[in-house]
């Protein structure tokens, strides 16, 4: 187990995790991060309230960063319907 | 023999000096220690618990691992009543979540003396009643309230018991308790620390504005507190004071 800190980043800004949360291995911190992503996107769409993130940034204790955009964490969109073609070419 | 006004657990202090009298010399006092639990669910529980600082918070184990918390009690209650009105078996589990000091009496003692007095066992009868309306509350709030809302109702429920403006919390904790991921309460935790409501430090919250932050609560928290003072005459703290 390690410790991964979870910092915000929204914008130029960053708000710091000074906690911190261990995990087995940096795939598994990242999964988390995703999941939170996924958590931040549910929050801002049900409330219409922005997101307030653009990306997770995970630094581990010697302070390698691993960047997770919260688009990362959008589910495959359906193709869209094929409609009249008429006007696109 | 005077009623047990002095006594720092509201409903101790609210019973009458007779049951007062009845429950006096089985009382003792423990260490609420941090984390420490209290009984799981399906256990037997052994000692009956009203707190005098800190808080116990009850929480629902889930099969992946996650715990939930469905209710807290300090100064203002009891923990474990039920099973002395033959409940039998914990429900819910029962964790430390800040650290203080209990009065507590043996479950099968609480049990024969709330079958000699019909006022003490009333009493017990509607704190249980008080519990049970703060559960069914956070629920509803659970499934509907966004967590901005969710976070100022349980930090101003957490500053009534605790009576203080220093909040010991990790936001580990904190998410565990409202059911989120740490990342999305560190995100609400800022926002509301840029509007002037609460600074955060690792390990603990202070709030600044409790006026504000009760606005910025759902109706959950008064919602709450009305099944108390109803039920069992509790009345937390109030802003400003």
């Amino acid at each position: 187990m390690a410790k991964y800190f979870f910092h915000i980043k929204t914008g130029a800004d960053l708000i710091k995790d000074d906690e911190g949360s261990e995990h087995a291995t940096l795939d598994h911190a990242r999964s988390q991060a995703l999941k939170t992503a996924r958590e931040l996107w549910a929050d801002a769409i049900k409330s219409g309230k922005p997101l307030g993130a653009d990306a997770i940034v995970i630094a581990d204790e010697q302070g390698q960063l691993t960047f997770v955009p919260l688009y990362d964490a959008l589910p495959k969109l359906p193709e869209p319907p094929a409609g009249p073609t008429e006007g696109d070419g | 023999m005077a009623s047990a006004t002095n006594v720092p657990n509201h409903f101790l202090a609210s019973l009458s000096s007779d049951d007062s009298d009845l429950l006096r010399p089985h009382l003792r006092q423990d260490n609420l220690t941090l984390r420490s639990i209290l009984f799981r669910p399906e256990e037997q529980v052994h000692r009956v618990y009203f707190p005098t600082a800190g808080i116990i918070s009850l929480v629902v184990g889930l099969s992946d691992g996650h715990w939930v918390e469905a209710g807290m009690v300090g100064r203002n209650g009891v923990v474990g009543g039920g099973s002395a009105l033959d409940g039998r078996v914990a429900i819910n589990q029962a964790i430390v979540q800040a650290e203080g000091s209990s009065l507590t009496i043996d479950t099968e003692v609480l049990s024969r003396l709330v079958s000699a007095s019909d006022t003490l066992r009333a009493a017990l009868m509607r704190h249980e009643l008080a519990s049970y309306a703060m559960t069914q509350q956070v629920a509803a709030c659970n499934a509907r309230h966004e967590l901005d809302e969710r976070l100022c109702r349980w930090l101003m429920l957490t500053r009534d018991l605790l009576a203080s403006d220093t909040l010991p919390l990790t936001q580990e904790f904190l998410a565990q308790m409202l059911g989120v991921q740490r990342t999305s309460l560190t995100l609400v935790a800022r926002t509301l620390q840029e509007s002037g409501l609460i600074t955060y430090r690792r390990g603990h919250i202070q709030v600044l504005d409790a006026v504000h932050l009760r606005e910025a609560s759902c109706e959950c928290y008064g919602a709450i507190n009305h099944h108390f003072e109803r039920l069992i005459g509790w009345r937390p703290f109030e802003p400003g004071n």
